[in-house]
């Protein structure tokens, strides 16, 4: 229970050296909390400046090794390249060394019916090449029964004529799929 | 916290006068220190004139300031209970003031009032008439002293008796043939009561009531008492015997003096 203060005298006398007494404390705190704030404020802003100084010198060297970066990432870029180069070669003299010719004159002269002849055959090492051939039947059905047998493959018919000798003259363009490629 | 009331404090004399039913009495203060000065018996404070005042002042010392506390003789208590108080000082005063009305038959414009809040929800009222208060003015007028304290005994001792460790159940404040009866609980008072007996016998008969009344209003069975008296050792000592018989124990309190001079 708070002390009851009943005092109801007229000449009631404030004790005023402990009113300015309570007074100047308040302020002597108010001061001292504002000088702290103050310092606070003061010590925060300086600590402030230093991160900025460090965090400058980080974003410099940042930039640098970024700058480094890049340098390294052009040069990887140009030693891909010229790699690239030589391994796509390499790759090339690997699947032309495997190429093999027997397999795709094999394949040809499967296909080929009885009373048919290769006149003329041109073959490239080059997996993605052309075959042309020039090739004679007898007759047009049997040729048209030979173009058959490419039906799953590239045949392109670039010319077909009848001899005089009333043989099926063909001159054709095959493309076989690499079946090890 | 009153902010108002932690700054602004009062001087406190160092020479008091208790105006009570046996006379007045002169006390000097030292070093918070209570010594006794004279006893003027059968004297009222309020038959007496300014000369006559003027005497009794230079008899007792030279202190400029001067201090009085008059016993509860004049003095209407109340303590009021409420489910909330308002947070503002205005709306708070109001709504006491309403709740005294209430209560009080008489114009509360003849009364000085004061009230107290004794915790969340109790307040405790003083009512003091106005006439009363002018007449100690114009007592103290003319004498070259100023009156800096007008205060009231049973405030007093409620202050020192409540607010120390294991402080009683209830006090009894007897004043020749004034008595007031004051009860605590939690170092809070709850109930006060006046009553005017001639003997030591009423004492005991208004107190047993008192208790009764207590203990069927308020739930409470105190066990613990003081007195606060200037009666003789013999009659307090019959009233102690009495009061041990009914099972209360009394708890001794320092000298009377001390207990109702705002030290």
């Amino acid at each position: 229970m708070k002390r009851i203060r009943y005092n109801i005298a007229p000449d009631r006398k404030i004790r005023v050296g402990r009113l300015v007494f309570l007074v100047a404390v308040m302020w002597v705190l108010t001061l001292l909390f504002f000088a702290i704030g103050l310092g606070q404020i003061s010590s925060k802003k300086r600590q402030g400046r230093v991160e900025e100084n460090e965090l400058a010198v980080l974003e410099e060297k940042l930039s640098d090794v970024s700058e480094m970066a890049e340098d390294y990432q052009k040069k990887i870029g140009q030693l891909k390249k010229g790699w690239s180069k030589k391994i796509a070669f390499s790759n090339s003299m690997i699947r032309q060394k495997g190429f093999s010719f027997y397999d795709i004159l094999n394949t040809l002269e499967e296909r080929l019916l009885p009373d048919m002849f290769f006149s003329s055959l041109t073959v490239s090492s080059d997996s993605g090449a052309w075959i042309n051939a020039n090739v004679i039947a007898t007759s047009f059905r049997k040729m048209a029964e030979f173009y058959d047998k490419f039906s799953p493959d590239n045949l392109v018919i670039n010319k077909e004529s009848l001899q005089s000798n009333r043989m099926v003259n063909a001159s054709l363009s095959i493309k076989l799929p690499d079946e090890k490629n | 916290m009153d902010i108002g009331r932690f700054f602004i404090d009062f001087k406190k004399p160092s020479q008091f006068y208790y105006a009570g039913s046996g006379g007045i009495e002169a006390y000097r203060v030292r070093k918070d220190k209570v010594e006794p000065v004279a006893v003027f018996g059968d004297v009222s404070l309020f038959d007496l004139d300014t000369s006559r005042f003027a005497q009794l002042l230079e008899q007792t010392g030279n202190a400029p300031h001067i201090g009085i506390i008059l016993n509860s003789g004049h003095f209407i208590f109340n303590i009021l209970e409420f489910q909330r108080l308002p947070f503002r000082e205005s709306l708070r005063k109001d709504l006491v003031e309403w709740k005294v009305k209430k209560l009080f038959p008489e114009e509360m414009d003849q009364y000085e009032h004061h009230f107290f809040q004794l915790n969340k929800s109790r307040i405790l009222s003083v009512l003091l008439k106005r006439d009363l208060i002018s007449r100690i003015e114009n007592i103290f007028n003319g004498t070259g002293r100023s009156l800096v304290y007008l205060g009231n005994s049973t405030v007093e001792i409620i202050n020192t008796v409540f607010r120390r460790k294991g402080a009683p159940d209830f006090f009894l404040e007897i004043d020749r043939h004034l008595s007031i009866v004051v009860f605590q609980s939690q170092a809070v008072p709850y109930y006060i009561r006046k009553f005017r007996v001639e003997t030591k016998e009423d004492v005991l008969e208004e107190l047993s009531k008192t208790l009764t009344y207590v203990a069927n209003s308020y739930g409470e069975k105190p066990v613990t008492y003081s007195l606060v008296s200037n009666l003789d050792e013999t009659s307090l000592g019959e009233i102690r015997g009495e009061l041990t018989a009914r099972q209360l124990a009394e708890i001794t309190l320092p000298k009377r003096e001390s207990l109702f001079l705002p030290v």
